[in-house]
This record gives structure tokens, C-alpha cells and sequence, in this order.
């Protein structure tokens, strides 16, 4: 598969499968002595789905996903895989059979080769004979490109390929569920596409998918729903083009400076008077190769793009003139930003006062 | 990548109890154990260093064989008695040995009475002890060294997660690396045992050594002797194989059981020594601690099993007694299983 391939758009709700839940975590709490490393989540991950498990670092991500692997105890809670209860030593061990994951760094035995080191998981797996062990060992390794480096141990790997030959083990046992942490991480652009492509490939077979990534355009170019963590609490849920849809906003730009900050003075104090369709306004800076307005801020405003006449006629009623006025459909990266607090130096807060001077490095 | 939906609908079924993926695990973990660059180095130590002893011995009948006997046959003279001035007896110091040049013929008779020394501990069954000898103590060195690695490697390299994430029980890792520990005990000193006997069978006959019939009930006890080395090297391998469980590390796993070889080594003799200055009840107790070490009572097994009809060991002065030593020896390995056990059953794995 070339690099160049468009991924194959991920159905929703991928045809022919049922939706029923494959994961389902309740309550589930992990402390490492004093620090809350995961509280009290709430997760539900259906078949078919490709489910990104955001935050930033230290926000529960890997635990989580230590959790539902059977790796780290959780302090409370449940965990409920392919319906049977992870608490159970015998009920883990059947359902972990139907999971491929990496989580953090590809583990394997540095002075063994690749193939070697994928017959001794088929073979623990439980494949029924070394032929089959053979032959399947060579498909999946050919399936991540890596057919040609079988003679090398995996000390002599690049990262890339110790990723892929982590995706690798991760295919072996034909997964009813792949859990991803990073799969990315090493990748050059060209194997980060083919991942990606991977993806919803397997997504499209009916196999679902959870993966943790900081990488948000990329969660929101493969996932079809995702969990956003923060010091480990949930702070949202749910299907991508939903979030995407309260992300949404209306840039706005100004031929004079000036009335930037009258404009947002003017906004705001709409908001406060109850046009409750205004969520939020802030200064952001232009996209690189667009328009730069004099001062080099831009006006967002949190609303749907239907708003877009109005918030004209808002302006046109206080005097004010846009020199540009565009939708502005919402991205994961901005919903993130505006979920956690956190910032990327691309916005400042609006308000009535002059604008913020720019940030170094920022755009003139 | 090639795509993802071919390779899964040819997907075989996944097959296997927790029994058969237990062995199977064995087997992996002793396959890893003999790929790593350090078992070729540690087997070739082994190795070496006892073809090394041989040949040291070869020498050393080769030396004693060409060299003159240059010793004399001496006799005390009859104490003579002077008169002093004093007008009494005294007798001058010790009376004068008088010494005179062996016959050939009892040169010839010291010589083979020193090459015999020399040569009988390659000559069968003799042979057998030095090799039992020399496992007990390089074998045992090495083995531990490689339990070490291969119990602390799962931690070190992160594979102990590829294990656990895709279901395989703790317990089940546990009962594979103990199993695969067995395995390697048995198999070292077998084949140091039979090597000391392929020395035996080979280098003393060529040495002038004669292979004498065995006695009956000799097989029994070369097995027995083969159990207990076997048995001494495995419970330093579960030392081993508890402190790198405990330290999740290579490193703790090879220095902490090392250390305690040591320790014992040292600190016994000690021990005895101070509880002798000592009356009484206190002195009893410092002189009895080193009874509860791990060396003294794998000695006295290794000596005890191969003390008849052979006769390559003896315990004679030895008052630790059979099911003392067995106490002891199984106490440490099955505290330390165990201990491992909880410690891989309920510790989080975040390496």
C-alpha cells in the first residue's frame, strides 16, 4: 500500500456489524500512593468503533490502558471486556486472547529477530502447528513491510520498524480488538499514513480500535469517537463529529486594529445578555498563508456557523465593519484546547480591552 | 502495509489450555535462555575452565612423570649419651637422622604413588567428583548468573508486558521460569557429570589409571549425586530468580544470590569461631546459625548422596543430618517460589 493512499473513510457504524459494547469501564480509580492517577472513568467502546483515548501527559491515558489489559490492578471500579468481567482471572485471560495491543514501546527480545520473536507469541497464542505458526508469522509480517528484515534481531531495528513489528504482534492473533498506545510514535509521514491506513482498514473489517495519542489530527483524521482525559478524570465522550460540531465558529477579521477589541467588547457583553448560542470569543491568530490583518489577531467566536448573520448584524449595529467574516468548522485540537484550559500560544482571551500584544514567533 | 482484511479471514483458531501454554512457555523461556550471547559465553566459561582443570592435571602428571624423585630414605640414628664436665649425662639435641639414597626400585614406588595422587581425580568414578565439585561451585555461579538474566531480562526489556497484556497468567510465567530453572539445573550437571565421566573413561586410562568394575548400587548413586547437584544449583537459580523477580531487574538477580554464596562463605566460619568463644547457650546458638544457610546444607546433600557404594564424598564429622539439610534446602526454595509468586501475582507491571 503507497503512502500516498487515501484512508478509507470509517463508517460510523460499520455496516453489517451489531453495535453492541465491547468495553465498558465503570468507576474505574487507579492511585499511585498519593496521586489519582485515573478517577473514577467512565468508558464505553462499541464494536466497530476506532475510539481515540486523548489528554496530555499525565492525564490517565497509558494507565487506562494499563488497566484494561490486565496489567495494572485498578484501586476500584470495573472493567467489562467482550462482557466478561475483567476481575475474574479466568474471564481476563479469555478476553485478552481476543485483544492485539502495544502499549507505550514495542517489547520484545533484542537478540532475537523479528520472526522469532512473533513465533514465540503464535506460539504461546496457542497456534495449533509450527507451519501454521510459519505461516501466519510471515503474513503479518509482510503486512507491515518488514518481510525483507526477518534475518536481523531487533536490536538492529529503527524505531519505525520496532513499531511496526509491534503493530506486527498486535495483528497475530486476529483481534476482535486492537489497543493502540502511540502507534505512531517513530513512524516516518509515510508510515504514519499507512498506520493510519491500517486503521480503518481494520475498522472496516469490524475490528474496533482504541488507541491513546497526542496526536490530535490524527485522531480526528482515524477515530470515530473519543474519551478526553485530563489529571485523570473524563472531561468528554463521544462520537467525533459531534465534538467537532460544538467546536465550530465564525472567524472574523479587521482592516482596522482598532475595532478588534471593541468588537469582542461588543460580543461578550451580547453574551452576558443572553445569546446563549455565543459560547466563547477569543483572539486567534490567522492559519499560515492566510490573510493577516493589521495587529495580526483575529476574532473567534464559539457559535455554530448559522450564526454568522447575526453576529454581522451584531457588529453592524455597533458600528463595526468586518473586512472578513468566514465559518469556521471546529477542529479536535481547538475542542481540546478549550476542554483542558490549555493553550497552544495561538489564542489569548478576548475582551474589550485592547488586544494582546503578538506572541514571539507569532505571525505579522 | 498490505491490507489488514486478507490476512485476518486466513487467521488460525487459537488452540491450547492453560497446561500446554504453560509448557509451551517453558519452552520459550528456555529457548530465550539459550539464545542469549551470554548463555554461549557462560556454557563456554563452563566449559572451558573444567577442560582447563584436565589439562592442568595432564601437566601435572606429565611434570611429576619426568621428574627425579629426589627424596632420601632416613632413619633416626640410637640416641648416644656424653659425659658433661660436670661429671653427669646430657643428651645433644635431637639425634642425628641418617639418611640414605633411595633404590631405583623405591623411586619407581614413590613416583607411582604420586602419579596415582595425580591422576586419580580424572580417573573414573573418581572423575566424577571433581566434575560434581566443580559444578557445585562454577556451575552454580554460572546458573545463577543466568537465571538472573533471563527472569530480570523480562522486566528489563518490557517483554514480561507482552506476556501478561495478552493473557498469559502470572502464575503461568512463574511455573514456566521455575520449570525451565529445574530443567537447566538438571541438564548442567548432567553434563558436567557425564563429561567427568568421558575424562574418567578416557584421559585416567591414558594416564595409567585402571577403570576398576563399579560396585553394586552405583548407578543409584551416581543418580542420586546428579539429583543433588542438580538440586544445589536450583536453589541458588530461585535466589535468583526472587531477587530479580523483587528488583525487576537483571542486576539484583545475579548480585544478591552471588553475594549470599558469598556471604555464607565467608560469615559461616565466622560464626563458628565466635560461638566458640562463647559458653553456654549463646555460644550453641552462633555456632548453630550457619546450619540454617543454604551452603552447608547443599554440601551435606551432594556429599550424603554420593558417600556409598562409591564412596566419592563422605560425610563423616558432618552433624547436620539428612532431614535437617532437606528441611532447609526445600524451606528456601519454596518460601522463595512462593514469595516470587505473590510478588509477580500482585504487584502492578509498569516496567
Amino acid at each position: 500500500m503507497s503512502a500516498t493512499e487515501e484512508t478509507p473513510p470509517i463508517p460510523e457504524t460499520p455496516p453489517g456489524a451489531a453495535r453492541e459494547v465491547v468495553l465498558r469501564t465503570e468507576g474505574l480509580t487507579k492511585r499511585y500512593g498519593v496521586r489519582t492517577a485515573v478517577n473514577n472513568l467512565a468508558l464505553e467502546v462499541r464494536r466497530g468503533d476506532v475510539f481515540g483515548l486523548l489528554g496530555p501527559n499525565g492525564s490517565g491515558k497509558t494507565t487506562t490502558l494499563r488497566m484494561l489489559l490486565g496489567l495494572v490492578w485498578p484501586l476500584a471500579g470495573s472493567i467489562s471486556l467482550f462482557g466478561e468481567n475483567m476481575a475474574s482471572t479466568a474471564s481476563r485471560r479469555a478476553a485478552l486472547k481476543r485483544i492485539g495491543a502495544i502499549v507505550e514501546q514495542p517489547s520484545f527480545y533484542p537478540f532475537l529477530t523479528g520472526p522469532e520473536n512473533l513465533h514465540g507469541i503464535a506460539t504461546f497464542a496457542g497456534m495449533p502447528d509450527n507451519a501454521t505458526t510459519r505461516a501466519r508469522v510471515s503474513a503479518v509480517l509482510e503486512q507491515v513491510g518488514l518481510a525483507e528484515r526477518d534475518k536481523d534481531s531487533y536490536r538492529k531495528y529503527s524505531l519505525g520498524m520496532k513499531q511496526r513489528l509491534g503493530i506486527a504482534a498486535a495483528l497475530l492473533n486476529s483481534p476482535d480488538m486492537m489497543i493502540l498506545d502511540e502507534p505512531t510514535n517513530g513512524l516516518d509521514p509515510a508510515g504514519m499514513v499507512e498506520v493510519r491506513a491500517l486503521i480503518g482498514q481494520l475498522a472496516t473489517s469490524g475490528v474496533t480500535v482504541m488507541l491513546a495519542s497526542h496526536l490530535l489530527h490524527e485522531v480526528q483524521q482515524v477515530c470515530t469517537r473519543v474519551a478526553i482525559l485530563k489529571e485523570g478524570n473524563l472531561l468528554a465522550q463521544g462520537a467525533v463529529s459531534d465534538l467537532l460540531a460544538t467546536s465550530s465558529g465564525v472567524v472574523i477579521g479587521f482592516a482596522d486594529a482598532e475595532q478588534l477589541p471593541r468588537a469582542a467588547g461588543a460580543l461578550l457583553q451580547a453574551r452576558d445578555a443572553g445569546a446563549v448560542w455565543l459560547r466563547d470569543v477569543r483572539y486567534v491568530l490567522p492559519e499560515p498563508g492566510a490573510w493577516t490583518p493589521p495587529g495580526g489577531w483575529l476574532l473567534r467566536v464559539d457559535a455554530s456557523g448559522d450564526h454568522s448573520g447575526e453576529i454581522n448584524a451584531l457588529l453592524a449595529g455597533q458600528g463595526i465593519y468586518a473586512a472578513e467574516l468566514r465559518r469556521s468548522e471546529g477542529n479536535l485540537e481547538q475542542y481540546f484546547l478549550a476542554l483542558t484550559g490549555a493553550t497552544n500560544g495561538m489564542t489569548a482571551p478576548a475582551s474589550a480591552a485592547a488586544a494582546p500584544a503578538m506572541p514571539q514567533g507569532g505571525q505579522a | 502495509m498490505t491490507q489488514a482484511t486478507a490476512s485476518t479471514a486466513t487467521a488460525p483458531a487459537i488452540q491450547g489450555n492453560a497446561f500446554t501454554q504453560t509448557v509451551r512457555l517453558t519452552g520459550w523461556v528456555l529457548f530465550s535462555a539459550r539464545r542469549r550471547i551470554m548463555s554461549k559465553v557462560l556454557g563456554g566459561v563452563l566449559l572451558g575452565l573444567f577442560v582447563v582443570i584436565v589439562a592442568l592435571v595432564v601437566v601435572a602428571y606429565a611434570v611429576t612423570a619426568n621428574s627425579p624423585v629426589n627424596e632420601q630414605n632416613c632413619t633416626s640414628a640410637p640416641v648416644t649419651a656424653t659425659e658433661s664436665s660436670g661429671g653427669g649425662t646430657t643428651v645433644n639435641g635431637p639425634p642425628p637422622e641418617q639418611c640414605q639414597p633411595l633404590t631405583p626400585a623405591e623411586q619407581q614406588q614413590v613416583r607411582q604413588q604420586r602419579l596415582e595422587s595425580v591422576r586419580e581425580p580424572v580417573t573414573f568414578p573418581n572423575s566424577l567428583a571433581l566434575a560434581g565439585g566443580y559444578t557445585t561451585f562454577i556451575g552454580l555461579i554460572l546458573l545463577t548468573i543466568l537465571a538472573g538474566a533471563v527472569v530480570g531480562g523480562e522486566y528489563g526489556t518490557g517483554t514480561i508486558r507482552l506476556w501478561f497484556s495478552r493473557g498469559v497468567g502470572r502464575g503461568q510465567l512463574v511455573a514456566a521460569q521455575v520449570i525451565a530453572l529445574v530443567l537447566l539445573a538438571l541438564l548442567i550437571s548432567a553434563v558436567m557429570l557425564a563429561l567427568g565421566a568421558l575424562v574418567g573413561v578416557t584421559i585416567g586410562p591414558l594416564l595409567g589409571g585402571t577403570l576398576a568394575a563399579l560396585p553394586a548400587g552405583s548407578i543409584g548413586e551416581i543418580l542420586l549425586y546428579w539429583l543433588a547437584i542438580a538440586l544445589t544449583l536450583f536453589a541458588y537459580a530461585v535466589i535468583a530468580f526472587f531477587m530479580a523477580t523483587l528488583g525487576r531487574s537483571t542486576a539484583a538477580g545475579i548480585a544478591v544470590p552471588l553475594g549470599f554464596f558469598l556471604f555464607e562463605v565467608i560469615v559461616g566460619p565466622i560464626l563458628v569461631a565466635i560461638g566458640m568463644l562463647f559458653q553456654g547457650t549463646t555460644g550453641e546458638i552462633v555456632r548453630h546459625i550457619p546450619d540454617w544457610f543454604l551452603s552447608p546444607n547443599t554440601s551435606y546433600l551432594v556429599s550424603r548422596a554420593s558417600e556409598s557404594p562409591i564412596a566419592l564424598n563422605s560425610v563423616e564429622g558432618n552433624t547436620l543430618g539428612l532431614p535437617h539439610a532437606l528441611f532447609v534446602v526445600a524451606l528456601y526454595c519454596v518460601a522463595l517460589i512462593v514469595l516470587g509468586l505473590v510478588l509477580t501475582q500482585r504487584r502492578d507491571v509498569t516496567d
